[in-house]
């Protein structure tokens, strides 16, 4: 899956980290209500991490309903799933745009600059959305 | 001696000590595997892990203390034990002259359930020919045939040995799909050494780390990586604007480097809140905490990089 | 069993080659009476051996090279962890591994004999040698398995390139020299061992025995060691040899226990005199052990000698002197129990040779001392001067006089072609020598009379008589006559010892002579019998009869020594399983009276050791063993009767 990845250095459980990430490729539409999630076992391979791991990252978006099980078919996303809370959506907005800022500032370059690039990364990535649907590419480290 | 329970660990050493002469191969080690688990039991050359596994299988008769499998004795029960566990050691022991065919035929009446179709099939995913003598096959293949031949009694109990060590990129990642996918179908525990730290790194769900024979760690991994992060800083309290005091005492540094542009420490009691009461010390300026991989944990935790004692090895 | 069978199938099934070899070679006995061009009974023969040498060949060297790879080979390339991986139990895998290795090698024999026994119909050769094939094959089956087990232990040794492997060597080669040492020591516990067991018994334990070990030893290791060499050598070590040596330290300690018996302590079997004073060589069995003691029954002093080895006795007149030669029986026995007299005998000893011992009685506490003088193979006599400080060995044409420190005195040569009858020391410094000569020109033999001067190294010719082919002589207690005997003749003759001038002669008119003897008044006791009873027959110096007395109906009877009044006690042999009877023959009122039941002279001859003229009135005339075999001291004149050493 494309834009899941996991960070050997973060320090956060790699359950939450597929857990915050799923979450960001739904709430970010990447992954489209009602479309079919990787298996356990084949997201367990692709990242090389213990399937338990992978099944409980699933397990915590099924109960908090983003993701939904059929049984006997596999696992899907949510025909409805609920948004991120305001307050999240908020913060996480917030702590990416200061970091890019910084970075931004410390090469020197403009506010100007940086609206135009962050404009052209949305588009960009709309564009790519629209192309490939997520799921069956692997992406190689 | 306690009987095989549900509630047992599937696997356990107590106070474990095990002595060659006059040296100590393990000091009183206690750890335990719990069902459904993966533990992988990580250690320098010569740390003793080898000998804990030898103990744990009753191949060994342990100095003193307990080695125990599914809750009994491993040492007097081994034979019964074993038909639970599938085994890959760290070198391969497998008669030279025999095929892999016929190693799973002879694996087939010891037994009670042997699937000989699925180490056909893992032969086949591995490309290994099932018709070739083992002693003919590479050091890599022979890993291969051996965890084929471990898995084909659905065990309830996976122990590895070292099962990568000396293997290629290609052979290693085969090793731990085939692992991954069994972790898939049957949730088997898992107790392995290993010095392959990137590849267990999302596999391993509790990491031993053993030093000079002692259990130096013994942690779930999760808990580990939230507690070992690396800080840097620079560093003004002092008037030697690199040298470092006892600022960093409450983190419980475990390795502090003095750099040109300040401070770097790897710290065992990382915690959010007493960090951001780090960064407001006066004099301490642009503190910023990162992540560490298990393999920056373990060199912090056991000494060099296990890749550096590879070097070494060879230069020597 | 699953386990079991796999592990034994899986060994087979990977060196099924030596099969394939075995049926090969099973070829060649066909082919070598081809190639000699041998027909009938000479093929079968030839055909016949070689594939009994093939097989040999086969089975030994299969089981030496598989023992030696039995677990060692794996143990060492550490894969021996295969196996206990998985659920195999330890036995099984030994058993297994074991058993595997037992088809392969019995297999290996038995195939190469196969293409013979089809053509020949058996195996008749085999049959003729061992008695049977099948009681052939068992053996050979034991006998590899040993083998094979022993291969084991021995690569299991070198392999695991301890310091335990240098114990090794040194256990066994120490264990087999006790061993060796204990086998020639224990000689007396086999002597009376072997009346009871049959040795082929007795060696049949030990030899399951040892495999027993090696099997419980090659067993251990592996459960307690499993994949690691040092602790299986190591246990293997301990369990080899903890047994051996436990049971050889038991047998040691056991061999000092039973020769530390006493006189007290044995049954006694039976009882000699060795000396006029009362010294006895007693034979018993105590303690599981034939023993033999110089034994004085007046202080109840006692040493061992071994008994079986004494070859000759002499003593001083007082008895407080006596020496004995005695002899080793092979080379082994002589290096193992007298090194340092081995190194003392000289060059040319064969076996049967000895040395010669002495003991004397110092401070009334006797001391057995062993001399330098060795005695040959071939040495007929060995005596004492009266005071005993004069040893005389007499070897063919050779009579060698030394004191009791071993120092040659004199050595004195006799013209070839005669042998020694007889020696003693006549007087101090004085041997009286007699030595029959048949001459080359005429067919009679001579009996000469030589007298040595030992101080002045002179020999004196003193007298020669001619004698008969068939006659024996008697000397008197004092060496001054001889009484001769022709038995085809039916005469004895009295003769001067030193010039062979007869005295005297007369005729012998029993049916058989039983026992004779030389009376201190200068007359003769003759003891013979017809054919259903036994008498006593006295005669005058010059040959007069005296009087003749029926004892009773007995087929056989022997004089005792003669009491300081005249009087003789005479045995009489019962029936057999009957009491013997002990009579008391008045030479001077010429009575015989019946004085005890049981009691037989310690003083009689008793095989090679013969009867010496015992001093009338000596003690070893009043030492008497009863019908349990006690010793008993009874006095013939008074009657006076004591238990002096019982028979246990």
């Amino acid at each position: 899956m494309r834009f899941l990845r996991i960070d050997p250095s973060d320090p956060a459980p790699i359950w939450s980290q597929i857990e915050r990430n799923l979450r960001r490729l739904v709430a970010s539409s990447a992954l489209a209500p009602g479309e079919a999630v990787p298996s356990v076992r084949d997201l367990a391979k692709d990242l090389r991490v213990n399937p338990a791991t992978v099944a409980k990252a699933y397990q915590r978006l099924a109960d908090a309903g983003i993701l939904a099980v059929r049984r006997g078919d596999g696992t899907y996303v949510a025909e409805k799933p609920p948004l991120l809370a305001r307050g999240e959506r908020d913060r996480t907005l917030r702590d990416g745009a200061s970091t890019y800022a910084a970075l931004a500032g410390s090469i020197g370059a403009t506010q100007e600059q940086a609206e135009k690039e962050i404009a052209a990364a949305w588009r960009n990535q709309e564009r790519t959305l629209a192309k490939a649907p997520p799921g069956k590419e692997k992406k190689e480290e | 001696m306690s009987s095989t329970s549900a509630n047992s660990p599937a696997a356990e050493v107590e106070r474990l000590t095990v002595r060659y002469g006059r040296t100590l191969a393990c000091d009183a080690v206690s750890l335990a595997v719990s069902p459904g688990s993966v533990y992988a039991l990580l250690g320098r050359n010569g740390a003793g892990k080898s000998s804990l596994v030898q103990c744990l299988l009753g191949a060994r008769k342990p100095s003193s203390g307990f080695a125990r499998l599914f809750g009994t004795d491993s040492w007097k029960e081994r034979a019964r034990l074993l038909s639970r566990v599938g085994v890959v050691p760290e070198e391969p022991d497998a008669p030279p002259a025999m095929t892999a065919r016929q190693l799973s035929d002879f694996c087939r009446r010891l037994y009670a359930r042997w699937d000989s179709a699925a180490v056909e099939a893992r032969l086949a995913r591995f490309g290994v020919a099932p018709d070739v003598a083992f002693g003919r096959l590479s050091k890599g293949q022979k890993g291969q045939v051996l965890l084929a031949l471990a898995l084909a009694s659905s065990p309830d109990l996976l122990v590895l040995d070292d099962p990568t060590l000396g293997l290629d990129v290609v052979a290693r990642r085969a090793f731990w799909d085939e692992l991954l996918d069994d972790l898939s179908d049957r949730g088997t525990t898992v107790f392995l050494t290993t010095h392959d730290l990137a590849s267990v790194e999302g596999i391993a769900t509790r990491v031993g780390v053993l030093k000079s024979g002692r259990l130096v760690v013994d942690e779930e991994v999760d808990a580990l990586k939230a507690r070992f992060r690396r800080i840097r800083y620079g560093n003004r309290i002092t008037e030697t604007r690199t040298a470092y005091g006892t600022e960093l005492d409450q983190f419980d540094a475990v390795g502090v480097k003095v750099r040109g542009w300040g401070v770097e420490a790897v710290v065992s009691n990382w915690d959010p809140e007493a960090f951001e009461r780090f960064r407001g010390i006066d004099g301490v300026e642009d503190a910023e905490s990162s992540g560490l991989s298990l393999e920056e944990i373990f060199i912090a935790v056991a000494g060099e990089s296990p890749r550096a004692e590879a070097a070494k090895g060879e230069a020597r | 069993m699953r386990s079991l069978v796999a592990v034994a199938r899986r060994e087979i099934i990977e060196k099924r080659f030596v099969f394939a070899a075995a049926v090969i070679a099973g070829v060649i006995p066909i082919l070598v009476p081809m190639a000699r061009q041998l027909s009938g009974d000479s093929a079968l023969i030839a055909r016949q051996m070689t594939a009994l040498i093939l097989a040999s060949a086969m089975g030994a060297g299969l089981a030496l090279i598989l023992g030696a790879s039995l677990f060692s080979a794996e143990l060492l390339g550490k894969r021996i962890s295969f196996y206990f991986s998985k659920p195999i139990s330890t036995w099984q895998l030994w058993l297994g591994k074991l058993l595997g290795a037992t088809v392969l090698v019995v297999g290996g024999m038995l195939l190469p004999l196969l293409p013979t026994m089809v053509l020949d119909h058996g195996l008749p050769e085999l049959a003729d040698f061992y008695g049977g094939a099948t009681a052939a094959v068992l053996w050979a089956i034991v006998v590899l398995l040993f083998g094979m087990l022993l291969a084991n232990a021995i690569s299991i040794s070198i392999r695991s390139r301890s310091w335990l492997a240098m114990l090794d060597v040194v256990a066994c080669a120490g264990f087999m020299l006790l061993g060796a040492a204990l086998i020639v020591r224990l000689i007396p516990v086999w002597i009376v061992l072997f009346r009871r067991v049959r040795p082929l018994y007795l060696l049949g334990t030990v030899v399951l025995f040892i495999v027993g070990v090696v099997l419980v030893a090659s067993y251990r290791a592996i459960a307690a060691g499993r994949t690691d060499l040092k602790t299986v050598h190591r246990r293997q070590f301990e369990t080899l040899w903890a047994p051996v040596g436990a049971v050889l330290v038991a047998v040691a300690i056991y061999s000092v226990w039973a020769f530390s018996t006493t006189p007290g302590g044995v049954a006694i079997q039976s009882a000699r005199a060795a000396g006029p004073s009362g010294w006895l060589w007693i034979d018993g069995v105590g303690r599981g052990a034939f023993t033999s003691f110089l034994y004085d029954t007046r202080s109840g002093h006692s040493t061992r000698i071994p008994g079986w080895n004494v070859r000759k006795m002499g003593w001083s007149s007082d008895g407080r002197i006596i020496v004995w030669a005695e002899t080793f029986d092979t080379r082994l026995m002589a290096s193992l129990l007298h090194v340092r007299s081995l190194l003392r005998v000289s060059n040319d000893e064969s076996s049967g040779s000895g040395v010669i011992k002495l003991l004397r009685m110092d401070a009334q506490n006797p001391q057995v001392m062993t001399t330098n003088i060795s005695f040959p193979s071939t040495a007929k006599g060995l005596f004492l001067s009266h005071d005993g400080s004069r040893i005389a060995v007499v070897d063919q044409d050779l009579l060698s006089v030394f004191d009791q420190s071993g120092h040659l005195l004199g050595a004195f040569h006799f013209s070839a072609g005669g042998s020694f009858d007889d020696a003693w020391f006549s007087g101090p410094g004085r041997i009286r020598v007699l030595r029959s000569r048949r001459r080359s020109d005429l067919p009679e033999l001579w009996l000469e009379s030589h007298e040595i001067d030992v101080s002045h190294r002179i020999i004196t010719k003193t007298g020669r008589s001619r004698i008969s082919d068939h006659g024996s002589y008697r000397r008197s207690a004092a060496g001054d006559r001889l009484m001769y005997r022709d038995e085809r003749k039916g005469l004895l003759s009295l003769v001067d010892a030193r010039s062979l001038v007869e005295i005297s002669n007369f005729m012998v008119t029993f049916e058989r002579l039983t026992d004779h003897d030389l009376r201190a008044d200068g007359g003769v006791i003759l003891l013979g019998n017809d054919k259903t009873d036994c008498y006593v027959q006295l005669l005058s110096a010059a040959g007069v009869p005296e009087g003749r007395i029926r004892l009773g109906a007995s087929a056989f009877a022997q004089l005792g020594v003669e009491t300081t009044d005249g009087a003789f006690p005479v045995l009489i042999w019962g029936k057999p399983g009957a009491l013997s009877s002990l009579m008391l023959i008045d030479t001077r009122r010429r009575t015989a009276k019946l004085i005890a039941n049981g009691l037989h002279p310690v003083t009689t001859s008793w095989f090679w050791l013969e009867s010496e003229p015992w001093p009338p009135g000596c003690e070893a005339g009043k030492l008497f063993i009863d019908a349990e075999g006690a010793v008993v001291r009874f006095d013939p004149s008074t009657g006076d009767r004591h238990t002096i050493l019982r028979s246990h």
